[in-house]
């Protein structure tokens, strides 16, 4: 059965409540990256025994996977986790586990070989086509989550993008984001620097409503990082709308655009 | 325990460049399925003779298949693998399961090692990965020495390192700001480097996020004691001139590791050689916790030209002491140059004379890639490289 899964941008979750939602993503404190709010151990394991909680993890871990076999034993074992660094795969129980290769996971032959390998439930790539999405809905069996309406993000460094720029030029650096405009195309990007590294989001909403028939079978991620309150408010009034993009400051970015990748191929 | 010296060619030329230089492999792209789009890129009769060419020198050749495959790019997937297993490629380096599927499915005997598309930072990504059949990963640019130290403690894969070349200035692979920018797919070759555009941030200076170039030189040593197995040159675009360079500066730094007299001086030198050479800034970065302002650039898309290499020797008279050469860059008689190559070491001498090769004496070669003969007052051989004189 699809699952509508609220990735919050508020520490209560009661107050999804009143729009019908049961299900989250919390982003893991120290494991995450690039969102408005963080859950510690605690909180997570206190909103799963009233809610559905998936636990996001997606930073790349290094030395700092060594301790995390000890961490996982901590949760609630009703917790599941969407997790970027494939090294959890180790470590996470396989039921438990949702793989979230941001950008990488494209095709169907490659989710069908993970679960050949038993890692059944995958994020899928939201930079694609719906008809690169509708193959591979027809073509696997696995579990697929997609971030359906949220403002992707598009870069995740280690780097200090925000306090390097300020230290440079002596700016005060008391600031830790930024809206950058593209000078050429008048794209803007949202930066943000926090202490693991720093993340880009695109500035518009990402919404798939249009195309939602044809992702029946997606578990949905609804992602209201650096969301307003009042599309915020728009989103959860509409959250099975297939109309729902025509009422938010949002695109459908790649989903009717195919991307081009060898020069002579662009028009 | 036996260290590799791995260099990118762009093509042909450039293989057999590095090669003669010293690498001990290459990694090359096919004309599809890289991360290089844009570059000449091998058909597979050039793949052939490039094999030919490295396993008659007893060194290897790898090929990138490490793009990120999208449903339309499988159709030929399974056929283009065959080819390279039948050819005899010593290694494929991957990034999409889509490929080792493909290369269990057919039960190819080629090897396959994980790209650093894939941002490896641990140990239990590896072990994951040597579950599925890598015998080596490409670490992600961001590991610390301390990241390097764990990993090397705990297991028997073998583990390749980017020492020298451009950065992104995210982790590997989570980059799609081209796309979203320029509609040109980034994990499909066709990265238009938007990290490399500026940006108005409200401040009174543009944005920039591009990083600073890598350079491992001061850190080699280290690196080869830590039991790290390959070192990786980026650069699959870069001219002939810049592979055979820094292949010569890090094959006698490495060579003088393993013979145990490597001096600070032979460091210095080699490494005002290395920044002539590149055409941006650049610093060791993450592997000696830097990550600040130090290891970011901030000229916009401003690059340096480099006008060093002044000739290509195309063959040389013993009786004589003159050489045919190729120019590259202007030169001119009285000029203070400087000679290297495979088998020849840098060596410095006067140029005495500039002849056509309608015996015209010239005062200075001025035609690119016009054929002159020169005084070179000691032996040199086809294929070693004039540049102006370091120092």
């Amino acid at each position: 059965m699809q699952e509508k899964i609220i990735l919050p941008n508020k520490k209560d979750l009661k107050y999804y409540e009143k729009y019908g939602i049961d299900t989250f993503l919390l982003p893991f404190m120290e494991f995450s990256i690039g969102f408005d709010i963080y859950f510690n151990i605690d909180e997570i394991n206190t909103y799963a025994e009233e809610y559905t909680i998936y636990v996001l993890i997606n930073r790349f871990l290094h030395k700092e996977i060594n301790g995390f076999s000890e961490i996982y034993k901590k949760f609630n074992k009703k917790v599941k986790f969407i997790v970027e660094d494939i090294g959890l795969v180790n470590i996470i129980d396989r039921d438990r586990l949702i793989l979230y290769e941001n950008h990488i996971l494209s095709n169907y032959k490659a989710i069908n070989f993970l679960y050949d390998e038993d890692i059944k439930n995958v994020v899928i790539n939201n930079d694609l086509t719906y008809k690169e999405l509708e193959e591979i809905d027809k073509k696997t069996k696995s579990n697929i989550y997609y971030f359906y309406v949220s403002k992707n993000m598009i870069m995740y460094s280690r780097r200090y993008l925000v306090t390097s720029y300020q230290d440079h030029y002596k700016y005060d650096n008391s600031k830790k984001n930024y809206d950058l405009i593209e000078k050429l195309s008048n794209n803007v990007l949202e930066i943000k620097e926090e202490k693991y590294g720093s993340t880009v989001r695109n500035n518009s909403i990402f919404c798939a409503s249009k195309y939602r028939n044809k992702l029946s079978k997606f578990h949905l991620i609804y992602d209201f990082s650096n969301i307003d309150d009042i599309n915020e408010k728009m989103i959860l009034e509409n959250l099975d709308n297939e109309k729902l993009c025509n009422l938010i400051d949002s695109d459908y970015y790649f989903l009717e655009n195919e991307i081009k990748y060898k020069v002579g191929d662009l028009k | 325990m036996k260290y590799e010296l791995l260099l990118p060619a762009g093509d042909l030329d450039r293989l057999k460049v590095a090669l003669s230089y010293g690498a001990d492999a290459v990694y090359i792209g096919g004309e599809n399925y890289n991360l290089r789009a844009n570059a000449n890129n091998f058909t597979l009769e050039e793949i052939k003779e490039g094999v030919s060419f490295a396993h008659k020198l007893n060194k290897k050749v790898y090929v990138t298949v490490n793009m990120i495959f999208h449903n339309e790019d499988l159709d030929g997937l399974d056929k283009y693998l065959k080819e390279l297993d039948k050819i005899g490629v010593d290694s494929l380096i991957i990034s999409d399961f889509a490929v080792i599927e493909s290369i269990k499915r057919q039960k190819l005997k080629i090897p396959f090692f994980i790209s650093t598309q894939k941002s490896i930072t641990n140990v239990e990504t590896i072990n994951f990965y040597k579950s599925l059949g890598a015998y080596r990963v490409v670490l992600a640019r961001e590991c610390t020495r301390d990241d390097i130290v764990d990993i090397k403690s705990k297991t028997d894969v073998e583990v390749e390192v980017f020492i020298h070349g451009a950065m992104c200035t995210s982790y590997s692979g989570r980059c799609v700001m081209s796309n979203y920018v320029t509609k040109r797919d980034s994990n499909r070759g066709g990265c238009s480097q938007v990290c490399r555009f500026s940006f108005d941030a409200g401040e009174k200076e543009e944005y920039n996020f591009a990083s600073k170039d890598l350079n491992m030189i001061d850190y080699l040593p280290d690196m080869m004691k830590l039991g790290i197995e390959s070192y990786k040159i980026e650069g699959r675009m870069k001219s002939l001139y810049y592979i055979a360079t820094v292949t010569n500066a890090y094959r006698t730094i490495m060579d003088k590791v393993m013979e145990g007299y490597l001096d600070q001086e032979t460091i210095d030198y080699y490494k005002m050689i290395l920044n002539r050479v590149s055409n941006r800034e650049n610093t060791p970065q993450f592997y000696g916790n830097e990550n600040d302002e130090n290891i970011m650039y901030y000229s916009g898309r401003q690059e340096y030209s480099n006008q060093d290499f002044l000739a290509l020797v195309l063959s040389y008279d013993k009786n004589n002491k003159c050489a045919l050469v190729e120019q590259r860059n202007r030169f001119s008689v009285y000029d203070e140059v400087e000679v290297f190559g495979p088998h020849t070491p840098v060596k410095s001498f006067k140029i005495d004379y500039i002849k056509t090769e309608n015996d015209v004496f010239e005062k200075s070669a001025s035609h690119a890639q016009e054929k002159v003969f020169i005084n070179i007052p000691f032996e040199v051989r086809k294929g070693d490289i004039i540049r102006v004189k370091m120092s």
